[in-house]
């Protein structure tokens, strides 16, 4: 049934069957326990139907056991019918032996035959045709119920078993034997099997769960049917013996009928039916009649009549009541859906938290339920959390985060994408599942309903239901619920993809503002789209304030045709491109700042916006400056010590310009002069004048103060040129330089003025170096080579070697051995190799003497 | 031994400051040879004795002019020294005057300064020469005369009479004369004063060698 209208849904059977999976010994235990009532309810009844027949030794009116067997069938599983029937045949032998006197065992065996068959007979029909549970509160079940569970079998079974007694030679009339025998057991079934199995299918559950209000309509109505019968039995029906009065409990049991159904009516219609016998057994009422036999007729037609409508009109009333319920149920679950719904769809994000709550809350009051909650499920975690939730005020609070350990069977059924309805968590939790009994006994959930939501087969939420109390998940529910549980997840899931996309938006951001580094966007005119919080702070304006206009306004002018040149570049030739301008500070002073600006590139190819990190190096800058102007004063420094050297480099060219005008003069002024000779002077001096001018350009280059121009340079020239300016000052002291230089060496990326001040530096101190050791031993070795990725020049000279303990200080500024010494040249030294990639260090060589040394990174290629 | 012309001998590592000077020098008239370095100089000098003189750089790579005048005084060779400097310091300057230089040029330097030292150097060279040339004759004829010649020598240069030169040397008034006349004659002086002025070069000679 359930299984075929939702396959995905498990239904846990509700019959009072054992389950597999509930333990074998508990399950003998309630069956025995089964046995044993139904035995004890056999007997009973079986007592009072046989102390209450008219006509003693004869058979009774209201076979009551026939109601307790025909109810133990209809809710026992088939394959146990024959224990109950074994069970009770001999409490059945007993109840004849002792109340019957002497019948033969042939007959007693026939009459529980008979019995036997006709439940048999009545509880097929029934269990085929209502099914499990037998629910006897549809008009139509009740039909079923009592044409052909209880009437039909009677008729048919009573022909067999009054033929079998009058072969037997028991009765002497067939007619008699039959009617009485289907009469009594159509009565026994009616007035005790509606109540057992409507106890049974419902549960105790069912009346406990009944409020107080209406427990106590129940008792009041059926006090007042006992006040009304009890009189009847001995006083009413004695006083006025009247047809009328007969019908003086009828409307109570037709308050009892519409109010509480066929399972509320049963009791009252057998204490009718026990006062109408009771009476007409003491000899009152309207039922006695001449003989005997007419008046159990009598008695059996008055409570058919009144039993077989009333039930009817019982079912019909429930059936009704039903519908309308369910049909006012199904019109507020339309109204909480679409309310749930439209509070949902749309909602503000912030406030979507607030909205599932107020909704599971609405959820929870308008389905009776104690708790209902959202689950996330958190794979990689190892457990769930739970986003959401709303409890009853009896429902104690849940915790947010589960293991998985705590809830693993539960967890794997929804992963399977299977629906839990558990409508009673002790019975229907499987033995395995311990964890989520222990579960359900902390949070007070007796019933439990748990719908997956899956994202392809990933479980990624679980909607939960729970309940206090009993509750069966009808199908209807089950179906609803989903529904619910679909509307809530999937708003959630959009909520969840929104705050994910939002969470990443917001890292980006948080990125991009807590940098220190100033980032914008521009277009290409320089119009400001984007600019962070570090952007603003280094110009000290406002958001606002920056965006809309041009960055160029924040540039110096005269750095604006460098500034476009290079944006302009960008547009034209997309890429990453690194460039440093100055701009105007906060505080009106001229500042510098670095840039990485890429071009983005739009769908159309075209440049449509521009990029840009930027950094503020001013203080590099000043640096920087501040570095140049020191290595310019060094140099000027240097070229002081120079000074002679430098003068006769320039000597020499002048001197011999010189000579060779003044031969020439005097050559014409003799007239002894020929002409080739004189064109070879005039080409001399032409010779010596470029070199002097040579000379004086090198030197200016040398003290020109200028920032580091890097180029490609030849190192080789660089020593050459650099021996060339201090050769002179090298002989002068008695110094043989030797230099070797490596052909054909790869250019470094460097400034040839400021490498060359470093090597000269080096020279210089290699030669002051020498100053105290005798003049055959000084030398000073200047050698140029490739060494790894750069081109590494040594300087050695030949004098005492460096103090060693004086050697981590070597390369600090004002740190000096010399007495007249700045201590600026190495640091200058080193800060000018270090600008340009590279390092310097000494070392002792062990045979006596310093070699300095400096490399420098070849130009990538 | 043949008399030669003057020759300026330059001495400079410096191609074209030698090359100028070279030029300068015999557009002035004298015959001037280059040489690039101290030991280019010592090597080819082909008449040792040849009068002239040396124009020499300070500082050269090898053997530098200073230690070329002292190699050169060494080797008796009469040739006057003119420095060139490109830096002229003063403690260098004052050790190649007493070494004997003739000037200690200053580059870039003049045509009549370079001349004028020069002519100086070649004249003071010639002198010498000529000084040189006197003390050798004298010598010779010196060397010409006989030990006791030679002993009356000294005597009558030392103003001793005959009596007292016979006297010491043990023997007569007249040899004495004799031996005497003989030293005139040999020494080719006229007087006794010329001939103590002879004794006084002699002297001096043998002081210089």
């Amino acid at each position: 049934m359930a299984d075929a209208r939702s396959p995905d849904i498990e239904t846990v059977p509700t019959d009072l069957s054992l389950r597999a999976g509930t333990g074998k010994a508990r399950g003998y235990a309630r069956l025995a326990l089964a046995i044993l009532l139904i035995c004890a309810g056999y007997y009973v009844t079986g007592v009072v139907a046989l102390s209450l027949r008219l006509e003693p030794g004869g058979i009774s009116t209201i076979w009551l056991p026939h109601g307790i067997l025909l109810a133990a069938l209809i809710l026992t599983p088939l394959r146990y019918w024959w224990l109950v029937l074994a069970a009770l045949l001999p409490v059945h032998l007993l109840l004849t032996a002792r109340f019957q006197g002497a019948v033969p065992l042939e007959i007693m065996l026939i009459q529980f035959g008979g019995n036997a068959a006709q439940s048999l007979l009545g509880a097929i029909a029934v269990r085929r045709l209502i099914g499990t549970p037998p629910r006897l509160d549809v008009f139509r079940n009740m039909i079923v119920f009592v044409v052909l569970g209880v009437i039909l079998p009677a008729l048919v079974v009573s022909v067999a078993v009054a033929g079998l007694f009058e072969i037997s030679g028991w009765v002497d009339e067939f007619g008699l034997a039959w009617h009485r025998r289907t009469l009594t057991g159509i009565c026994g079934a009616l007035l005790l099997a509606p109540f057992i199995i409507g106890v049974a299918a419902g549960g105790a559950g069912a009346i406990r769960g009944l409020p107080l209000r209406r427990l106590l309509e129940y008792a009041g109505i059926t006090i007042g049917v006992i006040a009304l019968e009890l009189p009847a039995g001995n006083v009413i029906w004695d006083l006025a013996s009247q047809q009328a009065l007969l019908f003086a409990p009828l409307p109570l049991l037709l308050w009892t009928a519409v109010r509480f159904g066929p399972t509320g009516l049963t009791p009252q219609l057998l204490i009718v039916a026990l006062a109408a016998l009771t009476a007409t057994k003491v000899g009152h009422g309207p039922f006695l009649a001449e003989t005997t036999a007419e008046s159990v007729l009598s008695v059996q037609a008055f409570l058919l009549s009144i039993a077989v409508p009333k039930l009817l009109l019982a079912a019909l009333v429930a059936d009704r009541d039903r519908s309308a319920r369910a049909l006012d149920e199904r019109l507020n679950f339309e109204r909480l859906v679409s309310g749930v719904s439209a509070s949902l769809i749309n909602p503000p994000q912030d406030k979507l938290d607030e909205e599932v709550g107020e909704a599971l809350g609405k959820v929870v009051d308008a389905m009776k339920l104690d708790r209902c909650s959202v689950f996330q499920y958190l794979p990689m975690q190892h457990g769930c959390r739970i986003t959401h939730s709303a409890e009853s005020a009896e429902s104690p609070p849940l915790r947010r985060e589960m293991a998985e350990a705590e809830l693993p069977w539960m967890l794997r059924q929804l992963r399977a994408g299977r629906t839990l309805v558990l409508n009673d968590v002790d019975r229907d939790l499987p033995a395995e599942a311990t964890a989520e009994r222990r579960y359900a006994a902390d949070y007070r959930s007796r019933s439990w309903l748990t719908v997956p939501v899956s994202v392809g087969n990933e479980l990624v939420n679980a909607v939960s239901f729970h309940s206090i109390k009993r509750r069966e998940w009808t199908p209807d529910l089950v179906a609803r619920l989903q529904l619910l549980a679909e509307i809530f997840v999937s708003s959630l899931t959009s909520k969840q993809a929104k705050e994910a996309l939002h969470a990443s938006e917001e890292r980006y951001r948080e990125v991009v503002e807590s940098q220190t580094e100033l980032v914008c966007r521009y277009l290409p005119d320089t119009t400001l789209t984007f600019v962070n919080n570090a952007y603003c702070r280094f110009f000290g304006r406002r958001r606002e304030e920056l965006i809309g206009r041009k960055f160029l306004e924040l540039i110096p002018e005269a750095a604006h045709p460098a500034v476009l040149g290079q944006v302009d570049s960008l547009v034209r030739e997309p890429r990453v491109h690194t460039y440093d301008h100055e701009v105007m500070r906060a505080d009106g002073t001229i500042g510098w700042q670095q840039w990485v600006d890429s071009a983005i590139v739009g769908a159309d190819g075209r440049v449509t916006e521009l990029q840009g990190i930027g950094r503020d190096i001013t203080d590099r800058k000043r640096a920087e400056e501040a570095t140049q102007r020191l290595a310019h004063a060094s140099r000027l420094a240097v070229m002081g010590e120079l000074t002679a050297s430098i003068a006769h480099e320039i000597n020499q060219p002048l001197n011999a310009i010189l000579n060779n005008a003044d031969a020439a003069e005097l050559l014409l002024e003799t007239g002894s002069g020929r002409l080739d000779e004189v064109q070879r002077i005039l080409a001399d001096i032409r010779r010596d004048d470029l070199r002097a001018s040579e000379v004086i350009r090198r030197i200016r280059a040398l003290l020109r103060n200028r920032p580091l121009d890097r180029q490609p340079v030849d190192l080789n020239d660089v020593a050459a040129s650099m021996l060339q300016l201090v050769g002179n000052d090298a002989s002068k002291r008695g110094i043989r330089v030797e230099t070797e230089l490596e052909p054909g060496l790869p250019a470094v990326l460097g400034d040839g003025v400021h490498l060359q001040q470093v090597l000269l530096n080096l020279v210089l101190n290699g030669m002051d170096a020498m100053t105290d050791v005798p003049e055959p031993r000084r030398r000073l070795s200047v050698r140029v080579a490739r060494e790894g990725g750069g081109v590494e020049i040594a300087v050695s000279d030949w004098g005492n070697g460096v103090d060693p303990s004086r050697m981590p200080m070597l390369f600090d500024s004002f740190f000096t051995t010399k007495e007249d010494g700045m201590g600026l040249g190495l640091s200058i030294a080193r800060s000018i190799v270090e600008a340009h990639g590279g390092r310097i260090w000494a070392e002792n060589r062990a045979e006596g003497g310093a070699t300095f040394r400096f490399s420098v990174p070849i130009e990538p290629a | 031994m043949t008399e030669r012309g003057p020759v300026v001998h330059v001495v400079d590592d410096d191609n074209s400051v030698r090359t100028g000077v070279v030029r300068l020098l015999k557009a002035a008239g004298y015959e001037a040879r280059g040489y690039s370095s101290a030991g280019e100089f010592l090597l080819n000098r082909s008449e040792e004795n040849g009068p002239g003189c040396v124009v020499l750089d300070v500082r050269m790579p090898g053997p530098s002019g200073l230690e070329l005048q002292d190699a050169l005084a060494r080797l008796e060779v009469p040739l006057p020294i003119v420095f060139l400097t490109g830096h002229g310091d003063i403690p260098m300057s004052v050790r190649a005057m007493k070494a004997g230089a003739i000037d200690f040029l200053t580059k870039p330097v003049s045509r009549e300064a370079l001349l004028g030292a020069v002519k100086n150097a070649l004249a003071r060279g010639a002198a010498t020469r000529a000084a040189r040339a006197l003390a050798q004759t004298l010598r010779t004829r010196y060397e010409t005369l006989t030990p006791r010649e030679r002993e009356v020598f000294a005597g009558v240069v030392a103003g001793k009479l005959n009596k007292e030169i016979a006297y010491e040397l043990g023997t007569a008034e007249r040899t004495i004369k004799a031996h005497r006349a003989q030293v005139m004659e040999k020494m080719q002086v006229a007087s006794v004063a010329e001939l103590v002025h002879v004794a006084e070069q002699l002297r001096e000679g043998s002081a210089h060698s």
